[in-house]
């Protein structure tokens, strides 16, 4: 595809998103006015709120001015936050941390998955093999927030050196939040890792009866070569493509497991706005998650393209 | 000149079942032996189980396995893979299966001239390679990538490759039987290049006995897992002996007069897990009797002309 083409379709995708967002919100029972002041707030109180953010417009005047102003970076402000907090600055201070949870549970995934997934495939059939298959299986099936708990109680009520909650900021101390941040990316990571490994392992047994795997054994080349370059190589372009579905999986995880370990991200941010009918900052942090999602789908898209010859636009 | 290969009793099983029920090659240096069945009949699992290519649970086993004065049966993996390539080396039946789709023709080609032990620049020697098994414009074909070029160019890509490590002994399985026509002939007149300039000796796998025809010095006729004849291609060609033989000439025949009603032979083969006691052409030969429930031995019929069975012997 060609990029201007791409381009236009992502922004297609981000102003479709951002509609289902915004009208989904506005479906949504409750009056945002009266939830901020209170049943008994008085009538002008309430008009002038409505007023102050713009609840008073026409539905699609109201879409208009938010998408209108999201696109320059302005979300409005929070509702319920003191002060009328504009919501854009909120999110920019809260993003860092959940791109880096996000980013670190992925990297945990990927070489968690690598592993087992690898050794799951050079073993197969032995007790080995079946080990990791198994516990594979069982990260699956382990609900996060769950795995949140079981690792804060025996990991971090045990041994001193995980913190049990609350998150040291990356841009205070990298390495105090390399080790806070390890449980709740854990936490995430696990059901992720299990879902890579097995299908590696799957790409990996695949790869390895191809023809030309047999080739390059022919020409007598060592095993070590041929798992570097030709086995391994084939088996990463379904991998990448399996991490780039799973990624709107890993928001889903952060958005449960922020919250599970005290951590001030966008998915704690989201789930505080949703308490308090708080749409401007739920609007923004689904914005936000999508925008990731797109983003992350649009460079596992690249990134197979450069994997896999076959895939990249003639 | 001197021998190359020698092969005793050769077997191959896969569990109870026998794939491979013992042959014998004999092959020399800068000879050609044509190894020609129909599908199943064993001859690329004979062939795999000479460079150790088999997949786990086919086992191999042999009274003689001697290359080049050494017995190859006895050396122990890491021995023995330095042998590949470099000394026994094989072209397979599918050119596009036989290339890592993720990497360019130049990356293949430098892995094989590095296995080569080759110093020094590394793209000459490719574009050398691939002109001299005929593939225009050399350079642009190097950037291609596998899924780019058509069967016939990969398959002289891949013998390329092979030239580049100098084997003594080339297995080519049925490397034109996905090619059309015209590139076949081409392919086989390749091969044909290769066996005066390389001092290699060929095992040339083929259901067809018109290419045995054109390449082989000598042929071996094989089924369900045994030779059933051998000898010198003009001889067999001329004057097939074995019942099986006779029928696949027949056929070819017939094929290339465009005959209106095929000469064709009835039935098929025996199942693995149901081969026939004696001769394992029996049920299908038509002047098959009562002896042919023994198992028949090779008999000579002729000077390097032997089958298995029992008539005219």
């Amino acid at each position: 595809m060609a990029a201007s083409r791409r381009a236009a379709v992502l922004l297609l995708t981000v102003l479709a998103g951002a509609m289902v967002v915004f009208f989904a919100m506005k479906a949504a029972p409750g009056d945002p006015a009266l939830s901020a002041l209170g049943e008994n707030a008085r009538p002008e109180l309430v008009a002038a709120f409505r007023r102050l953010h713009n609840l008073d417009l026409p539905v699609g005047e109201q879409f208009a001015t938010w998408i209108s102003g999201a696109l320059r970076g302005d979300f409005g402000r929070s509702l319920t936050l003191a002060g009328g907090v504009p919501v854009g600055q909120l999110i920019a201070g809260r993003l860092p941390v959940t791109a880096f949870i996000g980013l670190y549970a992925l990297i945990l995934a990927g070489v968690i998955s690598m592993i087992v997934g690898t050794v799951a495939a050079l073993s197969r059939g032995t007790a080995l093999d079946t080990l990791m298959t198994s516990f594979a299986v069982l990260g699956v099936s382990m609900p996060d927030f769950w795995l949140g708990y079981v690792l804060v109680f025996f990991l971090a009520l045990n041994l001193p050196i995980f913190p049990s909650y609350g998150f040291v900021s990356p841009s205070d101390s990298l390495p105090g939040a390399l080790l806070s941040g390890f449980l709740p990316a854990l936490a995430i990571a696990a059901p992720m890792a299990a879902v890579f490994s097995r299908v590696l392992r799957a790409a990996l047994l695949e790869v390895m009866h191809r023809p030309y795997v047999q080739v390059q054994r022919s020409l007598g080349l060592s095993s070590s070569f041929v798992f570097l370059h030709t086995i391994f190589r084939n088996a990463l372009i379904p991998y990448v493509t399996i991490i780039g579905l799973q990624v709107r999986y890993l928001l889903g995880g952060v958005v449960v497991i922020e919250r599970v370990f005290g951590i001030p991200g966008i998915g704690s941010l989201m789930v505080d706005g949703a308490f308090g009918r708080d749409y401007p900052v739920i609007q923004a942090c689904a914005l936000t998650f999508l925008v990731i999602v797109l983003g992350t789908n649009l460079l596992v898209d690249l990134l197979c393209a450069r994997l896999d010859p076959k895939a990249r636009g003639r | 000149m001197s021998r190359l290969l020698e092969v005793r009793n050769l077997r191959v099983t896969a569990g109870p079942l026998a794939v491979v029920r013992g042959i014998d090659i004999d092959l020399d240096e800068g000879e050609t032996l044509g190894l020609i069945g129909e599908s199943g009949s064993g001859k690329t699992v004979a062939c795999l189980s000479l460079l150790r290519l088999l997949p786990d649970g086919l086992r191999t086993e042999a009274d003689v396995l001697i290359y080049k004065d050494r017995d190859i049966a006895s050396l122990p993996e890491r021995e023995f893979r330095p042998l590949r390539g470099r000394e026994l080396a094989m072209v397979f039946q599918d050119p596009v299966g036989s290339f890592n789709p993720a990497k360019r023709i130049g990356w293949h080609l430098r892995t094989a001239i590095a296995r080569a032990g080759h110093d020094g620049p590394w793209r000459e020697r490719a574009l050398e390679l691939l002109d001299g098994v005929g593939i225009p414009q050399p350079a642009a074909v190097l950037e291609r990538y596998p899924h780019q070029l058509s069967g016939g160019m990969l398959q002289r890509a891949l013998i390329a490759m092979i030239v580049a490590l100098k084997p003594s002994l080339i297995v080519a399985d049925e490397p034109t039987t996905n090619l059309d026509n015209i590139v076949e002939e081409q392919i086989l007149a390749l091969f044909r290049d290769l066996q005066k300039r390389l001092a290699a000796g060929f095992i040339f796998i083929t259901h067809d006995i018109g290419v045995a025809a054109q390449i082989a010095d000598r042929i071996a006729v094989m089924y369900a897992g045994q030779i059933v004849e051998t000898g010198p291609t003009a001889d067999i060609l001329a004057a097939p002996r074995h019942p099986y033989t006779r029928g696949l000439i027949a056929t070819a025949n017939a094929l290339a007069a465009r005959a209106e009603t095929l000469a064709e032979i009835p039935g098929q083969l025996p199942a693995l897990d149901a081969l026939p006691p004696g001769c394992g052409f029996a049920p299908r030969c038509a002047q098959a009797r009562p002896a042919c429930a023994q198992p028949q031995p090779m008999r000579p019929v002729g000077p390097g002309h032997a089958m298995r069975c029992l008539l005219d012997a």
